[in-house]
This record gives C-alpha cells, structure tokens and sequence, in this order.
C-alpha cells in the first residue's frame, strides 16, 4: 500500500511538471528533464516531512508511554486502597458481628435484670407489708407502754400520797402524844391543888359563924352610904344646870356687844358716803354751769352754721344749674362729633378713641355708670363646682384672712387629714379643671397666687350669697 | 400658627432659651427628635409604678440636649403623680466626700423635692404630713376617736413608733420614729419649732449630733454614708401614700469625672455603682435614678467609668448592637444622637412659632428657606459641629428673632451675613489629665 502511494506520488509529480513544462514551452526534452527532476525532489521533500513526523509522532509516543506508565502506576495504587478498604470491610464486619454477639449478651444480661428486678418489687412490696404490720405493732405497744406509764404515773401519785398522809398521821400521834404528857402534868398540878383547897375549906369552916356576925354590921352602913351617896348627886345636878344658864347668859351679852360694833362702823361708813355725795353734787352742780354756758355757745354756733348752710345750698343751686347746662353742652357736642366722625369711627378702634379724647369722663361717671359685668370662664365654674364644701372654707379662709392657718387645722382635724394634703388637694384640682395652681405652695401663711386673688374673691363671695 | 401657651409659660421659654439655660416649664412644646429616648424613659416610668426600680444614663456631649432631656422627663412624671427630686453635681455636691458632699447632694434633693401640686420643691412637707394621715386615719378607724378627743394624740405617736419599727432594712429606726413623732406633737400643739426641727432633719440640714439632740433629743443625724439609704426609704413612703414612685435626677455627673483625687473618685463611683446595683437588682423599689453626663465621663479608660472593669461590663454596648447599628434600649446608657438637620429645622420653627404666640404678632419672620439659611452661616463659621449643640443654635435664633421683632428695618439676609452676628461657640472642653480645668 505505502509503496503504491510512493509510485503514485513520484507519477503525478512528474506528470504535473512534464505537463506544465509542455504546456508552456512545449519543449519536450525539457519538460522530460524537469519531470525527471521534479521526482527526486519530491521523493526527498517526502522523506523530509515524512522523518519530521516521525520525530513528532515519537515524541507524541513517548509522552504516551511515560502517562501509561503513570495510569499504570496510579492503577496499582488504587488496587492497593481497594485491597486495604477490602481488609478494613472485612474488620468492621467482623467488629459487627462481635458487637453483636455482645449485644445479644446485653440484652439477654438487661433480661436477667429485669427478672431480678420485678422479683425484687415483689420483696420490696412483701417487705413493705411486713413493715406496715411491724409499724402496727409497734404503735400497738407503744399505746400500752403509754398506758402503762399512765397507770404507774398514777400509782406513783397515790404512794406519794400514802406516804404523805403517813408523814402526817405521824406528826399527828407526836402531836398528840405531847398534849398527853402536858395534860398528866395538869392533872398532877390539879390535884395538888384540890388537896391544898380541902385543907382551906375545912380551917374556913371553923370561921365561919364570926364572920356572919361582921357581914351583918356591914350590910346597914353600907345601907346609910347609899343614901348620902344619893343626896349629893341630886345637888350637883342643879349645880350643873345652873352653869349652864350662866354660860348662855354670858354669850348673849357678847353677841349684843358685836351687834352693836356692827351698827356703828355701818353708822360711820353710811355718815362718809354721804360727805361723798356732797362734794359730789357740788361738782356735778359745777359742771352743770359750765354745760349750759357751753350750751349757749352751740346754740350760737348752730346759728353761724345754719347761716352757712344756706348759703351753701344757694351755691349749690347755682352749680346745679351751671352742670346742667354743661351737660347739655356736653350732649350736644357728642351729637356734633357723632355726626362729624362716624365715618372715622367706623374703620378704626373705638376704644382707643373714646379713651385718649374724652377730657369729660369724670363727669359721666355721675351721669349713668354703665354696670359691669366681669364674665367667669366656664373652667372656673367648673372647679368651684368639684370643690368640697370643707375644701371651699378652706379656701375662703386663705382667700380672706391673714393667716389662716388655725382654721385650716381645725378643718383638718374635723375631717381627719392634714393642712398640707388640704392644699394640695385643692391645688390638684385646679390643675386639672383651670390649668393652674391657685394657692402658692411656698407661701406660709399660705396664700392665694396673686392674679387669681379677686376671681377667687369673687368666686367665692357668688357661691356663698 | 397660635400655639396654645399661656403667656407665663411662653415667657419663661423665651428667656430661658435666650440666655442659654434649659428652661423649667413649656419643654413639650419645643421638644423635636427625641421621641425613642423619651419613650424609653417613659416606659421605665410604667415599670416603676409597678414596683420595680431602674436606673439610666442619658449621655452626649456638651449642648446636646442631656439637660433638657432630664427637664423633659422630669415634668412628665410629674404630671403623672410620681415625686421628683433633681439636683446638680458639682465640686461641693458629690455622692460621697469627706467634707459631707454627699449630704449636700441629698440636701439639694430634699429641698428640690417636687410633686404635681409643688412644682418648685418643697413637696417633703407633703409627703411626711400624708404619711402621717394615714397613721392617724388608721388610728381613727380602729379606735374610733375622733382627732380631738383624748387620748388620740397619744395613740398617733405609738402607732408612729410601732409602723417605723417594722421597716425592714431602715438604719437608726428609732430615732426616725422619733422625728416623725416630734413633728407629729409639733403640729398637734403648735409649736413650729418642733415641726421645723423635723423638717430640718429629714432634710439632713443637721451637721452635727448635738444640733439634733438639742432640737428633737435624736442621737442619730443623716449623714455622708446613710443618706441614700433615706433616699430609698422616701420612695418606699411615697407609694404607700398614693403617688405612682420616686424619680431621682442628677445632672452633670461629669464633675464626678473631674475629682483629681483618684481615691476619692473611685469612692464615688462605688457608690454609684451601689446604686446601680440596688435598683436594677431591685433591692430598691419605686426608685428611678437617671444620671445626665458626658460621653467622656462614662468612656474614659483612664478617668471615666470604664477604667472601674465592674463598671465597664455593665455599661458597654453589646457587639451585636453596634454591628446592626441600632440604638439599645435594653442598656443602661441612653446616647442623645446629634439631631439631623430636618430635625433642627423643625425646631426653629417651633422656636419661632412660641416667639410669635408670646409677643403677639401672626405673620412669620423667617421662611423656611431663611431658616436653612441660618443653619448653613452657622455651619459655615463654626463647622459640622455646630450641629451637635442645638442649644446654642437655640440662642442665637432667639437673638435673631428679637432684633428682627424690634427693628423690622433690618434685613435677615444683611443680619447673618455681616460681621456682628457672632454664633456662640460652645466652650473648650479639653481636659488635662492632671487638673480638671473646665469652662463652659
């Protein structure tokens, strides 16, 4: 095949160049020459490009040899990770299986436990029932100790009080046993006694008759005793009635004698008063003289101010007469000007106007006082009207007097709060009904804020009437 | 526009702005942009009126709007019948001292003490005088006296003596009870001698343990280390007689920052941290405290609260918070942002709306382009932060509008463009690290 593509090759170079040649010169030799030329040339241009692709192809070869190599070796490698993660699958399965085996043995462990566990329960509930009779047997006998206890505490008492009576039985018998011993010492005092009386007894018999004898001398003096004894006590009763009367008689001379110092210190003191009373009539008869001649002189000068007075009131008829004819100057020229100075009046401020040019005003003050009205914004209306009633007496005693602190007290002790809550209150009210405060709260004694004084004045004068 | 503001209320803005100072009443009126922080203070007001306690940090910088904050949400509580008490920090008024700056902190705040009723302060007659009625109206009811019979004098004081006894956690109980008694027998006989001195002592104007033995027979006086255990007590008294709880307000906590001792500064912020810890651990209850100060004072690793690592865990914000980029409502600190530039410009005009309400005329002086106008010739001669202090763009509006309302000659667009128109600066406010120096 190559060599057909050579012979083919060598065949149309040397055609092209023998049938170029011919056609343009048409020399044959020369065109002969040429083709014979031309083939070798050809012939060593395709071996040169020919050798040249060779050299690139190899090149291109050799690059393709060093990659296999390189595939090859990267195919080794990963044979060799395939092989290692093969090992490890083979591992981790085994690990598998013994964590397995080991979970099988844990479950079958967590089995037993479980068993053991609700046999346990099953203790624990027979112990608890045990525990509960245990319990009630213990608070059983603990009711007996206790009654126990009771009844020893109780036979303890009574043999305290056994013993206790014992004791004192026993005090009793010495007690006893000693009056005993004292009263044999009695008995034997006793009987000595009573034989020391026999004896008397039979010696006193043996005197017996002789003092019968004296008894009965004795019985008739004492006989006349008794009725000497007898006439001196009826002389001293009169003696003592006697005194008596002397005594009284004696007291009513005393009270004469005082009687009639009384009398006569009234006599000197009635005899005094009436030296009094003489110099003062006389005085008083001095100052009458001088009152009437006072008299005579007001009498005169009632004349002088009678004589004035007339002559006043003709001045003043006079002036009445000029002032009504001012007053009808005055008029007619109010006319002229209206008419003069409507237009004016009209475009500009009348106030103004009235004020700076009217010289008269005074005069028409006499004539008709226009009555004025001071017009109460409706928030004042309103906070009288929420005030309390002692709040309003409050503020009446701010408003009218000096010092109102004593009565603010005394209103505050009525109504159980205290004089600076009071203010306050009223102030807050205030606030929120006019906007302001209306008592200033530094003030002592507390006062009314200046600007508000004559409305609240006012206001309160209105809510009294 | 008209707005409805009484003459008293729009006069007391006016100046107030004018001169630079956060006024005291109107503040609703000219409130713009603060509308989350104030709902978060809002809100911790409801949780206060439910018996916890809380405790807040309203931070920016100087001019920024701190003050008016805390004005804003003191008047609010107000008028929602909580008791309020402000006071200013200062080198005299600290939290703790040794020359009794603490005391004189509580001192400030006893006599700022304020209710709906008392604006002006002076409420601590009110709250002590309701404590007692309701003692006596106890007393009253189970006894059936009436307040002038005999014997009902007497059984107010043991009552008194016996419900101090049984508050818990109350220091010196028996000598409280005993103030409270004297200024109970003061008012029954007249004497107010007796009621001042018990004023005076629950205010801790006493210096001195003889001063009160002599006056009340009390032993004991309110001093630098137990004045804010009274402060808790006051707010357990104020709910029980009926208002919704206590609201505390200190301002110008950056002069606690300013202490050059370091002892004495870290004394105060333990103390501050002692209260932080109570109301947010609510050992405290119906108690809000809230602290106006610098950014300075809270970050300041070095002099500010973060140099104190207890402080820094509970202040710093979360991570997550500054990645999102959100303001935090759930920490203790409250940052004022700069306003933005719209938020200014309503401002203005409500500034301008209370300056025509208040001198009586209806047509407006500025229109809404002069308006942007001035904010730009201040951001032109004082630079982009001129937009962080709002107070001053505030003053110099007011001057502006006065001379525009007395001289109506005068052109605006001459006024803001010559040379006499100053813009306030606000002042340095570098601070050495070895001496406080401070100007505002």
């Amino acid at each position: 095949m190559l060599s057909n593509r050579i012979f083919l090759l060598g065949l149309v170079a040397f055609g092209v160049s023998f049938g170029f040649i011919l056609v343009s010169t048409g020399d044959l030799k020369n065109a002969l020459i040429t083709g014979l030329v031309t083939v070798p040339a050809t012939y060593i241009g395709a071996i040169v490009v020919d050798k040249r692709r060779r050299n690139y192809e190899m090149l291109v070869l050799n690059s393709l040899h060093k990659q296999i190599q390189e595939l090859e070796r990267e195919e080794l490698g990963l044979h060799q990770s395939l092989s290692a993660a093969r090992m490890k699958k083979q591992e981790l399965i085994a690990n598998v299986n013994v964590l397995q085996t080991e979970i099988n043995n844990l479950r079958s462990q967590v089995s037993e436990r479980r068993n053991q566990r609700e046999d346990l329960n099953i203790d624990l509930t027979n112990l608890r029932g045990q525990i509960e009779q245990l319990g009630q047997r213990y608070d059983d006998l603990q009711a007996e100790t206790q009654e126990l206890e009771k009844s020893k505490g109780k036979i303890h008492q009574s043999l305290s009080l056994a013993i206790s009576e014992q004791r004192r039985v026993e005090t009793n018998i010495g007690g006893v046993r000693l009056q005993l011993t004292q009263l044999e010492t009695q008995i034997d005092q006793q009987q000595s006694l009573k034989q020391e009386l026999e004896s008397n007894i039979t010696l006193l018999n043996r005197i017996k008759p002789q003092l019968e004898e004296k008894l009965h001398t004795l019985r008739l003096e004492l006989h006349d005793q008794e009725t000497q004894h007898s006439e001196k006590l009826l002389l001293e009763k009169s003696v003592n009635t006697l005194r008596t009367e002397l005594a009284q008689l004696q007291n009513e001379v005393v009270a004469t004698q005082q009687n009639q110092e009384v009398l006569n210190q009234q006599l000197i003191k009635l005899n005094e008063d009436k030296r009094e009373l003489e110099l003062k009539l006389q005085l008083l008869q001095v100052e009458i003289e001088k009152l009437e001649s006072v008299k005579v002189e007001n009498n005169q000068s009632v004349n002088t101010t009678q004589q004035e007075r007339r002559q006043l009131q003709s001045s003043i008829l006079v002036l009445q007469a000029e002032l009504e004819q001012t007053k009808e100057q005055v008029l007619s020229l109010y006319e002229e000007r209206d008419q003069l100075q409507i237009p004016h009046w009209e475009s500009s401020n009348n106030a103004e106007i009235e004020d700076e040019e009217f010289p008269f005003a005074d005069l028409l003050d006499t004539l008709d006082p226009l009555p004025n009205q001071s017009q109460i914004p409706p928030e004042w209306t309103e906070f009288m009207e929420k005030l309390q009633n002692h709040e309003k007496q409050v503020l009446r005693a701010i408003a009218f007097t000096e010092n109102a602190n004593a009565t603010i007290k005394k209103i505050a002790e009525e109504h159980v709060t205290m004089p600076a809550l009071l203010i306050d209150a009223i102030n807050e009210l205030a606030h929120d009904t006019v906007g302001d405060l209306i008592i200033e709260p530094e003030s002592e004694p507390p006062q009314i804020v200046v600007e508000y004084l004559h409305t609240v004045r006012e206001l309160i004068t209105m809510s009294d009437s | 526009m008209a707005l409805k503001i009484s003459k008293k209320v729009s006069t007391a803005l006016i100046n107030s702005l004018g001169a630079g100072v956060v006024p005291r009443v109107g503040l609703e009126h000219i409130a713009v942009g603060r509308e989350n922080e104030l709902k978060t203070l809002l809100k911790d007001l409801e949780d206060i009126a439910e018996g916890v306690a809380a405790f807040r940090f309203v931070v920016g910088n100087y001019g920024s709007g701190k003050s008016f904050m805390l004005q804003l949400i003191r008047n609010q509580a107000m008028e929602q019948g909580f008791v309020v008490a402000d006071a200013d920090l200062s080198t005299e008024h600290r939290l703790a001292g040794t020359n009794n700056e603490g005391l004189a902190t509580y001192r400030e705040l006893m006599t700022h003490l304020a209710t709906k009723t008392r604006p002006e302060g002076g409420a601590l007659v009110s709250i002590l005088e309701g404590w007692i009625n309701k003692i006596q109206q106890e007393v009253a009811k189970d006894s059936g006296l009436r307040p002038n019979e005999d014997g009902f004098d007497d059984k107010v004081e043991s009552k008194i003596r016996e419900v101090v006894q049984d508050i818990e956690g109350l220091v010196h109980g028996f000598d409280f009870g005993n103030v409270i008694a004297a200024y109970w027998r003061g008012y029954r006989l007249d004497d107010d001698n007796l009621k001042n001195s018990a004023l005076r002592w629950l205010r801790g104007e006493f210096t001195t343990k003889s001063e009160a033995k002599a006056a009340l027979g009390v032993r004991v006086i309110i001093d630098d280390d137990s004045w804010y255990d009274y402060i808790k007590l006051f707010a357990k008294f104020v709910y029980e007689i009926g208002y919704k709880g206590f609201l505390v307000l200190l301002d110008e906590a950056v002069h606690l920052y300013q202490i050059p001792a370091t002892v004495s500064r870290e004394k105060n912020y333990s103390r501050l941290l002692a209260m932080f810890n109570d109301t947010l651990q609510c050992k405290a209850e119906y108690l809000a405290i809230f602290v106006g100060g610098t950014t300075k004072f809270i970050e300041d690793t070095h002099r500010g609260l973060f140099s104190n690592p207890a402080w820094r865990r509970r202040t710093k914000e979360s991570r997550f918070v500054t990645e999102a980029g959100i303001q935090e409502s759930m920490g203790p600190v409250i940052r004022l942002n700069p306003l933005t530039e719209a938020e200014i410009l309503s401002l203005l005009q409500r500034l301008a709306d209370v300056h025509a309400t208040n001198y009586g005329y209806d047509k407006p002086l500025l229109t809404n382009r002069e308006f942007k106008e001035f904010v730009h010739e201040i951001v032109n001669r004082l630079g982009a932060d001129a937009l962080m202090t709002p107070g001053e763009i505030v003053r110099d509006l007011i001057s502006v509008l006065h001379i525009l309302h007395q001289k109506p000659e005068i052109s605006f667009a001459k006024l803001i463009h010559g040379n006499e128109f100053k813009p306030t600066v606000v002042g340095n406010v570098e601070i050495e690290e070895d001496g406080a120096v401070f100007s505002v």
